[in-house]
């Protein structure tokens, strides 16, 4: 088996579909997300894996399958590690390429050829023992057999240690009279440290503060230290002349597709980072099915990932809600308080395909997914609300932009359209939308205050963000499928003051 | 103070703790202690706040504390010295700016003087010996005896000389991960059987020399830095001995300020207020009981003779006092907090005798004056306040209880004060309460509970409250609207009624009471049963 990348399968590099962040990113908070998952992470330049989309199911499902290895605690704290020390060993080359001490320099770089070779061999012991069937990390593991059985990395490993263990031989002593230095080899001379502590033990007890200063870590040596090393350097020559020969030799070890592996896992890595504390505060998250045409499109326990990643932090309950589109339903229409939930619902939907056209795993508990080519938002824009007249014109044209492209693989997220003009006028133009919307063959998602919008029947479904029956102050952040009407919320907050009919017959007989 | 481990003042006492001490008058007791030295105050508050859980640790530190209330002028001396040995601390300044050789340079001056009052100590212990003889003294005069002979003291003072490194100084080391040298030691060259040039690596070992020049500022510096790395671990160590020593020292005059402080509050109480030193059981048994226990905060508060009281709660799990306000009730229930504190640091008691069970902590749910004026927010902070001491309770733990839930309505307050204590007392700790809730007190007589027990404040005939509480039922009323009849000259008229109890408690009040308090308890028990 031949190990190619663990983005994508052999045979085909998806092409990297956008150089900058799609227009619906801000829309759907994933700008935030990328981020978040790309923080810390720069010297990878991850963003643009999260602006291309995957075109084929079989990329999508190579990725899946990567991930659900990653859900095994020791594949992924393996692969973590072997992160880790490829990252140290990075800094170590710096060093050695930085230090002009010669002795000093290739010492750093003895470092570095250490990190690397106990990166390779912990990866491969521990991906030669798990539960991996991906065949990413399964090619991975073939490719790592081979290699760390090969003459090359074979040779490199026993270098190296030969090397530290001559320079670990090396126990000298420095004798500082006045200006003088001396420096020799090591006789057992006795710690006189050891000493004290010894005479003043029978006084232990409480556990002491420590006096030790600190080492102060300079990256440069000075000139006695430097002096003594190449003092050394002559009382020790084989230790010296081991290491000089070792570096010599493997001025280029790292492999390449070893190195490359490092990089592209850290795009499974920032995704899982971020999840960490969506799981820990009790959500679901879930890898899709997803199929090229989707006959039913399902979520079940869905949720905005963004407002989660944000709200866990502050310990706040999530609302899950779930999203389904039924054979020959196109369009859900959201209607509802205002801060019920509407837009993070309309959100949720988005992000759903957006994260499963990544082949990332998805905010919510189950999920069947088709594979989207594009995903539109339109939402209302706080400087548009300013100048009414262009605010129209432009959502007109933001809309028709949207129809334009749309096709039958689209998902359309819409939230308040022509918030701008007469509620007449937007109920009209909203109809003509969604006519023009449900021909294209895309699904989406429409938030409006209109009632009738939601009654328009056939492949439009209505949904009504709940508010509590009990206590009409509370939003629930659930939505319901049923039918819209507006009217009940109102005659809900009435109660809550009470003033329905009903009370008020009885306040005023009383 | 411990049989096995040093006594610590741990850190400022947290809310909770605070409040014991408002609570139970604690502040007398520990001023006492004090004398008015901050120090001694606040080894005193540790001491009785952190008590000691295992019956044997109470024990040994009690014998102790016997020693020194026989002989307190040579436990003073004592302490004396360890406060003189402390000073070094004051007159050695520790290096603020921490280079290795600074440190070492403190640490060696420090020692010295440190040596001088070890061997104080010593001729203290070989001239007391025979004086002080609780297990607790004998095994300390054991250790000093044994551990600092003059062998030893004399070992360390030429170790001290030797730290001028006179004749260079030699580090060993090795090399790091990068090539620099690492774990530089100070060495000793290897025994007086190599001579001077030997011992400097001069002799038959291959050396390679190099020299600083005079005018060279930073090969100086780098020197130095040299240096600093080879007795940075040696600075350490000698650090280290001079913190084990001082804490020596800082450990002996904290145990013997407790001890002091013990002896100042025994002679501050009043020679008739009783004291002992009382038997504590450990926590699997529930004892609680003795004779004329007093309130030592207000015995030092009067200055004079204090009304004790005899309790026997051994057993139960739930006390309730009930009775005539301004009968003694809260001054009982602090005597029994302080007692309990008092017992677990090893202390004597103000009582004839006295048995307790150790328990674990002990917490106090008092009615806060001050909060009268806030009505709204009152059950509710007083609720908030036994939900946090709730958090901190254990099965074992003690809570005492001055009319909780009170700022409420009877019924209201009855109900939870009812729920709280019977859930309390069935998951093991141990409750007093001090209460004029009838509805509650009552609600608990009549369920025949074996480990519940009452109280109740006496009061005479003629009104006038002995300070004594018996073991008694609870009664419908408490005296209150007489005292506010006396206090005001006027019948409390338009004063509350009790709750859901209706009329019938105000009907029962205006009839002239019985000459025995006990049957005129059953005897409107029986009325309030008849009201309709």
């Amino acid at each position: 088996m031949t190990f190619h990348s663990i983005l994508d399968p052999p045979g085909g590099t998806e092409p990297v579909g956008h150089a900058a962040q799609p227009d619906h990113f801000v829309d759907l908070g994933l700008d935030h997300v990328v981020a978040a998952i790309t923080a810390g992470r720069e010297d990878y330049d991850l963003q643009s894996l999260f602006w291309s989309p995957l075109g084929r199911v079989s990329h999508v499902r190579y990725r899946q399958e990567v991930f659900a290895d990653l859900a095994d605690e020791r594949v992924l704290g393996a692969v973590r590690s072997f992160s880790a020390a490829v990252v140290t060993m990075r800094r170590q080359l710096d060093q050695a390429r930085s230090q002009p001490e010669h002795h000093h320099s290739r010492a750093w770089f003895l470092c570095a050829a250490e990190s690397y070779c106990g990166a390779v061999r912990a990866l491969t012991d521990a991906l030669a023992s798990a539960p991996i069937v991906s065949a990413g990390l399964v090619g991975l593991r073939g490719f790592l057999g081979e290699h760390v059985a090969g003459p090359t990395f074979t040779a490199l490993d026993a270098e190296r240690t030969a090397a530290r263990a001559a320079l670990r031989s090396v126990r000298y002593c420095v004798h500082v009279q006045g200006l003088r230095v001396r420096v020799s080899s090591h006789a057992g001379e006795e710690d006189y440290g050891e000493t004290m502590i010894a005479l003043f033990e029978r006084f232990a007890g409480a556990p002491a503060e420590d006096h030790r200063v600190a080492a102060t870590d300079r990256s440069f040596m000075d000139r006695v230290e430097a002096a003594v090393l190449e003092r050394l350097a002559r009382l020790f020559p084989d230790a010296f002349g081991a290491l000089d020969a070792f570096c010599d030799r493997w001025a280029t070890f790292p492999d390449p597709t070893l190195i490359a592996f490092e990089r592209d896992v850290q795009f499974y890595l920032g995704v899982l980072d971020y999840l960490l504390p969506i799981r820990t505060g009790g959500l679901p998250v879930c890898l899709p099915d997803v199929s090229d045409v989707a006959t039913e499109t399902t979520a079940v326990d869905a949720y905005d990932i963004a407002l989660a990643h944000h709200l866990v932090a502050t310990g706040a309950m999530v609302v899950t809600n779930d999203v389904h589109f039924g054979p020959g339903e196109q369009l859900l229409v959201v209607t509802g308080p205002n801060h019920g939930g509407k837009t993070t619902f309309a959100r949720t939907v988005g992000q759903l395909h957006d994260l499963a056209a990544l082949g990332c795993p998805v905010p919510a508990r189950a999920a069947s997914l088709g594979l989207v080519d594009r995903v539109f938002t339109h939402f209302v824009h706080q400087e548009n609300l300013a100048e009414q007249r262009g605010g129209l014109a432009d959502d007109l044209a933001r809309v028709h932009a949207i129809l334009r492209s749309a096709t039958s693989r689209s998902v359309v997220v819409v939230n308040e359209l022509f918030s701008s003009t007469t509620a007449a006028d937007a109920a009209l133009l909203g109809s003509a939308v969604i006519d023009r919307l449900l021909r294209s063959g895309a699904i989406g998602v429409y938030v409006t205050f209109l009632d009738e919008l939601a009654s328009l029947g056939g492949p439009v479904v209505s949904l009504v963000a709940e508010v509590d029956r009990h206590d009409v102050a509370a939003r629930t952040f659930r939505v319901e499928r049923r039918q819209a009407d507006g009217r009940a919320y109102a005659i809900a907050l009435a109660a809550h003051h009470g003033l329905t009919a009903d009370r008020l017959r009885q306040r005023l007989t009383s | 103070m411990h049989p096995t481990e040093d006594f610590r003042i741990g850190s400022e006492p947290d809310e909770h703790a605070t409040a014991v001490v408002a609570d139970l008058g604690l502040g007398a007791v520990l001023d006492a202690m004090s004398g008015g030295d901050p120090f001694f105050l606040g080894v005193a508050t540790a001491a009785v706040l952190s008590g000691l859980d295992d019956p044997g640790a109470i024990a040994y530190r009690q014998d102790v504390l016997r020693d020194c209330m026989a002989d307190p002028g040579s436990v003073r001396v004592l302490y004396d010295l360890a406060v003189a040995a402390l000073e070094v601390q004051r007159k050695v300044w520790r290096p603020y700016a921490r280079s290795p050789e600074s440190v070492l340079r403190w640490g060696v001056e420090s020692l010295g003087m440190l040596m001088e009052s070890l061997r104080e100590l010593r001729r203290f212990a070989t001239d007391h010996a025979g004086e002080l003889s609780s297990a607790g003294f004998r095994r300390f005069f054991a250790v000093v005896g044994e551990e600092l002979d003059d062998a030893y003291l004399d070992e360390v003072t030429a170790h001290l000389d030797r730290l001028g490194f006179r004749q260079g100084m030699l580090l060993g080391a090795d090399l790091g991960p990068t090539n620099r040298g690492a774990h530089h030691t100070v060495r000793v060259p290897a025994g007086s059987r190599l001579t001077i040039g030997q011992r400097l690596g001069l002799g038959a070992r291959r050396g390679l020399s190099f020299t600083i020049a005079e005018r060279d500022e930073a090969g100086i510096r780098a020197l130095g830095q040299l240096k600093d790395r080879g007795v940075a671990g040696l600075a350490d160590a000698v650090s280290r001995s001079v913190d084990h020593v001082v804490g020596f020292f800082e450990c002996l005059r904290t145990e013997l300020a407790f001890h002091l402080g013990c002896c100042s509050l025994a002679a501050r109480l009043d020679r008739s207020v009783p004291r002992c030193f009382p038997t504590v059981v450990s926590a699997d048994q529930s004892y609680l009981s003795g004779r004329t226990l007093c309130d030592p905060g207000l015995a030092l508060r009067l200055d004079g003779p204090v009304v004790g009281n005899d309790l026997q709660a051994d057993g139960r799990a739930l006390v309730v006092v009930t009775g005539a306000n301004q009968g003694g009730k809260s001054t009982w229930l602090r005597s029994v907090g302080i007692a309990q504190l008092l017992a677990q640091a090893g202390m004597f008691v103000t009582a004839e005798s006295w048995t307790t069970s150790v328990r674990r902590g002990v917490f106090t749910h008092f009615a806060r004056e001050e909060d009268t004026a806030m009505v709204g927010g009152k059950l509710d902070e007083e609720l908030l306040r036994m939900s946090g001491i709730v958090d901190l309770l254990a099965p074992g733990s003690m809570v005492l209880s001055n009319e909780s839930f009170a700022s409420t309505n009877e019924r209201e307050g009855s109900e939870i004060a009812r729920q709280v204590f019977t859930a309390l007392a069935a998951s093991g700790v141990t409750v007093l309460a001090v209460t004029h809730l009838f509805e509650l007190a009552d609600g608990l007589n009549r369920q025949d509970d074996p480990t519940v027990l009452f109280l109740r404040a006496v009061r005479e005939e003629d009104g006038r409250r002995p300070f004594r509480l018996v073991e008694a039922e609870p009664l419908p009323t408490s005296y209150g609207r007489e005292l506010f009849e006396r206090e005001f000259g006027v019948r409390p008229d338009g004063a509350p009624t009790l709750g859901g109890l209706g009329a019938a408690p105000e009907k029962l009040a205006d009839r002239p009471a019985c000459p025995d308090a006990r049957q005129a308890g059953s005897a409107r028990r029986r009325d309030l049963r008849g009201t309709p």
